[in-house]
């Protein structure tokens, strides 16, 4: 596999993005979004009058002896960093979805396929492509998030925030679930032979791609560190899987041959 | 520089191209002829290795088209059915994706680009998006897409197709250019007065290859040549005279006008006009009418159909 051929796919792609400002804002709008809502709601949750707020019962014991308003902001927290988890996996795909079949659509595909490039490099490079500014976001929302609650929230919730297993799980499991995603968008994409059949695929593939870290991460403090690594390695594994199969059933021949009779 | 052998590609029961072979030489201009669904795009994408023959094998510059397709495809540059650019990016971009692609080296990027595009005649409109270019420019922007990775072999699939008259002309002045840089091209096209021009050899292929040679063999194997000649008077008798002439094979009149089909008129014709005069006729005119490679092309296209009828019946 030539990388430099990657990587010139994912720079045409990004290229094609970056004149497209209509996806490029939907892109930046949930981890803004998020990024207000984790401090905003820290900062003031933390600091409101507890009341007869109770924490409906499952402290986890880090939080053993921290005010309520403290436990329940946490609490909502992970729910937020659920979010931010799926949400590099669910951009990916939609995008990924649509990349080919808007390339058979245009007919920018046979030339494409004409030069040297193989159909790994091609399905690699579109997903990266897909992959990378909605990560690059989720990321930048993520350290946004940090340095709000280290200013404004006490030290308890970023800490919880910052654990460990969550930032594994940032920085191991959701590149890979968005590679999922991405492969699974570019194999949708390859098969599919309009934007509307893509799109149909891919809301459907990302329910299953959601249910992955939903099942690995119902809630991050039931998972030790070990737990997630090895969750990340099965994504690892999946992600090798689907791109082997991606190549297989890319139908490079049937492309550039549908509708000719010459 | 090209050499297939037998190579044959059915899509389910319906046969494409077959049992073709043929030779392409280093630097030649090959035209591939036939019409619609004649099997000329099936036979370029073959021998540019995009699709795998389901029988037969190839080879360009050296090259299995079957065994290793992303090295042949590295060799050649492919002008396909439709330009088949990204409508918004501009000329350059469109370029320079396709030049990393190749893998060219990154310093010589810049110049290679420009020297296209300069080719095309589109360097000055080099920063404009392609969408709003008309459909004359689109074409010469894939030529120069083409013509980037600087190709030993270079496949042109109809490429004045669909263009107005002046643009037409100004790609096929390119063509002429690149051949006269000694380029091997292969050239699929309708158009036989651009063959004619354009190529050294032709090919006519009606799924099979019907026939190969240069453009003014096949017009002289197929047929001989026709001299017309203007009398003041021609009488049946004086025809009857010419058609005993052991050089001429056929005759007929049309007024005063004798057409004379002889075998080889640059030998025979100084025969004629004496026999002619010593008849005793008066000419006032003469010249040859040549066939037109259309006209041999039907005629190996009514061929063949007849000859595919006549199996199937």
């Amino acid at each position: 596999m030539s990388y430099e051929r990657v990587a010139a796919i994912v720079r045409h792609e990004w290229l094609g993005l970056r004149r497209n400002r209509q996806v490029l804002g939907g892109l930046a709008v949930l981890p803004i979004l998020l990024t207000l809502f984790v401090v905003g709601f820290s900062a003031w949750g933390s600091n409101a009058n507890p009341g007869s707020m109770n924490n409906g019962g499952s402290t986890p014991s880090e939080l053993m002896g921290a005010p309520v308003t403290v436990q329940l902001v946490v609490q909502l927290n992970e729910m937020f960093e659920f979010f931010f988890l799926v949400m590099p996996a669910s951009y990916p795909l939609i995008i990924a979805a649509t990349s080919i079949v808007q390339e058979k659509k245009a007919k920018s595909l046979e030339p494409l396929l004409a030069s040297p490039i193989t159909t790994t490099e091609l399905l690699v490079g579109k997903s990266v492509a897909a992959v990378l500014p909605s990560l690059v976001m989720c990321w930048g929302g993520v350290a946004l998030c940090a340095a709000g609650l280290y200013f404004l929230a006490p030290p308890l919730v970023l800490a919880f925030f910052i654990r460990p297993a969550w930032v594994v799980a940032m920085s191991l499991l959701t590149p890979l679930l968005a590679s999922l995603a991405g492969l699974l968008g570019v194999s949708v994409s390859s098969r599919a032979t309009d934007e509307k059949a893509a799109g149909l695929w891919a809301t459907l593939l990302m329910t299953v791609v959601f249910l992955l870290p939903c099942g690995l991460l119902i809630s991050g403090r039931l998972l030790s560190l070990w737990a997630l690594l090895g969750g990340a390695l099965s994504v690892a594994a999946l992600n090798w899987l689907v791109l082997r199969v991606a190549v297989r059933v890319f139908q490079r021949e049937e492309i550039l041959t549908r509708g000719a009779n010459t | 520089m090209i050499e297939a052998r037998g190579l044959s590609r059915t899509f389910g029961d319906q046969v494409a191209v077959e049992d073709l072979s043929l030779r392409i030489e280093a630097g030649e201009v090959f035209g591939l002829l036939g019409p619609n669904g004649a099997g000329k795009s099936t036979s370029v994408r073959l021998l540019c290795g995009l699709i795998a023959p389901t029988s037969g094998s190839a080879e360009l510059a050296g090259v299995d088209v079957v065994k290793e397709p992303e090295r042949v495809r590295s060799k050649v540059g492919i002008l396909t059915e439709t330009p088949g650019l990204y409508e918004k990016l501009n000329a350059e971009e469109n370029l320079r994706f396709f030049a990393e692609l190749y893998e060219l080296p990154v310093a010589s990027i810049d110049g290679r680009v420009q020297r296209v595009l300069e080719l095309v005649q589109l360097w000055d409109r080099r920063s404009e998006a392609v969408a709003g270019f008309s459909k004359g420019m689109r074409q010469r922007v894939a030529i120069a897409r083409a013509l980037l990775p600087e190709p030993p072999v270079l496949f042109l699939d109809e490429p004045t197709s669909g263009l107005d008259p002046v643009t037409a002309r100004a790609v096929r002045e390119l063509i002429a250019r690149l051949r006269s840089e000694g380029r091997t091209i292969v050239l699929c096209t309708h158009n036989l007065d651009e063959a004619e021009r354009l190529c050294d050899r032709v090919g006519v292929l009606n799924r099979r290859l019907l026939r190969v040679d240069t453009p003014e063999r096949l017009r002289r194997e197929l047929y001989a040549q026709v001299t017309r000649v203007e009398l003041d008077q021609l009488t049946p008798a004086l025809l009857d005279q010419v058609r005993e002439l052991p050089f001429v094979e056929r005759v007929r009149a049309e007024g005063n006008q004798l057409f004379a089909t002889i075998a080889d008129y640059e030998l025979y014709n100084p025969d004629l006009v004496r026999a002619l005069v010593e008849a005793g006729a008066s000419i006032l005119a003469i010249d040859h009418e040549p066939h037109s490679l259309e006209q041999v092309y039907f005629d190996l296209l009514a061929t063949a159909q007849g000859t595919a009828t006549g199996a199937t019946s």
